[in-house]
């Protein structure tokens, strides 16, 4: 196969494909969206208000989460929060598709999952949603990233920024980038 | 010329830009192109992109520039055609280790969210950089590339039926 002409047709298929006609939202959502920005944003202030704020937007809070207050969520009635998950500053929740969080989770600063992604297969390139499970008493780190689709267990612990792009069991220790498990240690 | 634009960016347009609504699309791209920002028909940057020289920039049709997306354009910045650069994404094209240097960027290329694409780096068309990775060279046609430095991982196949 001569690769610069595949690569040519695969440009013209790019250039000359038709222009996605509708959003990947519908009108409800988009309203809602607008409020979560607006009126959303100003009941977050409080932080005895946030979990009800969350709450009255679709989403699911356990009892005695902590959220703080620079927390980024995309998409509020996809989030699901088991009880006394703690989410910390500047935490960035993309939740285009499901967030599941299970209780004892800790999402410490700047960490960020992202459950939205594209089809780079697609000449439209369109959005896609895939979801993010993390189980039970799982910890994590410091502006560590998941991928969309990924899924852990319970009591897993994803080191400071590592960037965990596949599905570990329970008890994983995640380490780099791309994370891999990291052997106890004796 | 130029230095009013640069006057007018530094002082007022930068400002503007990030008080304005998320869908005012056309009002930004006014705001850049009184700037200096050379760009095709339906550019995209969101409000919260920060862009310290867009006169040094040059994008192509349809491309779009993420929420939080960072761009240094100390040298030339290119982005091609039909491009996304996800939210989150840093473009430097000046380090403290290294001379300042362009960054190209082809057609149809995605850059994924929350990477880091170094000085004097090249993607050719179609490249696909994957999360979190950091781009450091040149990256060839239609590859995927992912890691630090990233490395190309595999070949973007569109599907059968385009």
């Amino acid at each position: 196969m001569n690769d610069s002409a595949e690569h040519d047709r695969q440009q013209d298929a790019m250039a000359t494909a038709p222009p996605a006609r509708r959003s990947a939202w519908t009108t409800r959502q988009k309203v809602v969206r607008l409020l979560w920005g607006t009126v959303g944003k100003l009941g977050w202030q409080m932080a005895s208000l946030r979990p009800t704020m969350l709450r009255l937007f679709g989403g699911t809070v356990g009892s005695g989460c902590r959220l703080a207050r620079r927390i980024d969520i995309a998409i509020p009635w996809n989030i699901t929060l088991g009880d006394d998950v703690v989410v910390h500053e500047r935490a960035i929740l993309y939740s285009l598709g499901p967030i599941t969080i299970g209780p004892g989770t800790i999402i410490d600063v700047r960490a960020h999952l992202c459950a939205g992604s594209h089809d780079m297969r697609d000449t439209r390139f369109p959005l896609t949603r895939p979801p993010i499970t993390i189980g039970a008493r799982n910890r994590i780190g410091v502006d560590a990233y998941l991928a969309p689709d990924v899924t852990l267990g319970d009591d897993c612990v994803v080191d400071h920024r590592a960037s965990v792009y596949k599905s570990f069991p329970s008890g994983s220790v995640l380490r780099g980038n791309p994370a891999r498990p990291v052997e106890a240690e004796a | 010329m130029s230095g009013l634009r640069r006057f007018f960016w530094r002082h007022l347009g930068r400002r503007m830009f990030r008080l304005t609504p998320h869908p005012a699309y056309g009002f930004r791209r006014v705001l850049l192109r009184l700037a200096g920002m050379r760009f095709g028909a339906n550019v995209r940057v969101r409000r919260s992109a920060l862009i310290n020289r867009p006169w040094n920039l040059q994008i192509g049709d349809l491309t779009m520039i993420g929420d939080e997306v960072f761009i240094r354009a100390e040298s030339p910045i290119t982005i091609g055609s039909r491009c996304v650069i996800s939210q989150y994404c840093t473009l430097l094209t000046a380090t403290h280790d290294r001379p300042s240097s362009p960054i190209t960027i082809g057609d149809d290329c995605w850059v994924a969210t929350d990477s880091l694409v170094l000085p004097g780096s090249t993607l050719e068309d179609g490249v696909v950089v994957g999360a979190r990775a950091m781009v450091d060279g040149r990256l060839d046609a239609w590859q995927v590339a992912t890691g630090e430095p990233a490395a190309a991982r595999g070949v973007r196949v569109l599907h059968e039926d385009t």
